[in-house]
């Protein structure tokens, strides 16, 4: 049987996320749909920040560059996760 | 996601507290010459953490972060106070601006580093 | 508390010791003035310095008033004088050159302060900038 060399859930628990163990009820698409759910909210929060910024009316600077370099972040992992994901879905469809 | 900022997050409270110091000290330099003036300074209260881990302690508290900056106004000691009351001493508050600088630049360096390196990882995931 | 509120703080620093140095380059300047518009020699003045609350414990400065010290100055004995009176005395201005050279020197050296710390600030400021410049 071929090892399906892809994006798992100890991937994730590297990253902080508490890894779901098998059978708890939640599948591990919820874990990565949580996830991007997070990112969506880091994104706005380093938008609104950025903004604030430009409109004076928070210039705490390093706050909001770090808040959007937090955010570049998680989007550019979420991006790498999903492809993993689709990669390795595509994998084992290919089994068959 | 919340493990990797974990330094970057502690950093960032870092600047906070500078930034803030940073209006202590130009208020200072403002009023070298006020009468009556006491110079001040901004404290990183490191006792906070303790008050932290005696609310985690008790059963009764629910563990939480204190709210708002942990940081504590100080008054400056002084030898020698000026015929009109003021207490800023210029030689200390131009050593003091000019630390403050330097280590708000050195954690803002630091923050750099630490984005680079985790873009890195991330980068490394093929 | 952002940099631009501690830039407005130093801001007031300079503002209020660029004053000063106005009121004691006037006083300098009339050490010898024995006759003035409202009559009698110049009198010396000072420039009052008092906080300016900004947020929190924070604070600015600004000049709350300028007075006149009534102190009178020394008498000479100078008969030639047009402003000498009948026996012969002149009264001059209350102004000690020596005294307002040395709170010239302060309040320059007070002015230069407020500069370093704008510098401090603006650096600061780019410094915090460039974390999001990649």
């Amino acid at each position: 049987m071929m090892k399906i060399d892809g994006f798992n859930n100890t991937d994730l628990a590297k990253f902080g996320q508490p890894a779901k163990p098998a059978g708890s009820g939640s599948s591990f698409l919820d874990t990565l749909k949580e996830a991007i759910d997070t990112t969506n909210q880091s994104v706005k929060e380093a938008d609104k920040a950025s903004l604030e910024l430009a409109t004076g009316q928070n210039t705490n600077i390093h706050e909001a560059m770090i808040a959007g370099q937090k955010a570049s972040i998680e989007v550019q992992f979420m991006v790498k996760a999903t492809n993993k994901l689709i990669q390795g879905y595509n994998e084992l469809m290919n089994i068959r | 996601m919340a493990g990797i900022f974990s330094k970057t997050d502690k950093l960032n409270e870092i600047m906070n507290w500078r930034l803030n110091r940073q209006g202590m000290i130009s208020s200072n330099i403002a009023n070298i010459d006020t009468p009556g003036y006491k110079a001040k300074d901004l404290a990183f209260e490191r006792e906070f953490e303790n008050e932290l881990k005696l609310t985690q302690t008790s059963a009764k508290h629910i563990a939480s972060e204190p709210s708002g900056p942990k940081y504590v106004v100080t008054e400056d000691p002084y030898e020698r106070i000026g015929n009109d009351g003021n207490t800023v001493d210029i030689d200390r508050e131009m050593v003091k601006l000019a630390q403050n600088q330097l280590l708000y630049s050195a954690a803002a360096q630091d923050v750099a580093r630490q984005i680079e390196g985790i873009k890195d990882t991330i980068r490394g995931i093929s | 508390m952002d940099l631009f509120t501690a830039m407005d703080i130093s801001a007031s620093g300079l503002k209020a010791q660029r004053t000063r140095i106005n009121v004691i380059s006037s006083n300098i300047a009339n050490a010898e003035t024995t006759r003035t518009a409202e009559g009698g020699p110049y009198k010396r003045q000072d420039a009052v310095f008092e906080s300016k609350p900004f947020e929190d414990v924070l604070a600015g400065v600004e000049v709350s008033e300028i007075v006149t010290d009534k102190a009178e100055g020394r008498r000479i004995y100078n008969p030639g004088h047009p402003d000498a009176d009948a026996s012969g005395m002149v009264t001059m201005p209350n102004v000690n050159t020596m005294e307002e050279m040395v709170n010239l020197i302060g309040a320059t050296r007070g002015f230069e302060a407020n500069t370093t710390a704008i510098k401090a600030q603006k650096d600061m400021a780019l410094r915090a900038l460039n974390i999001g410049s990649k």
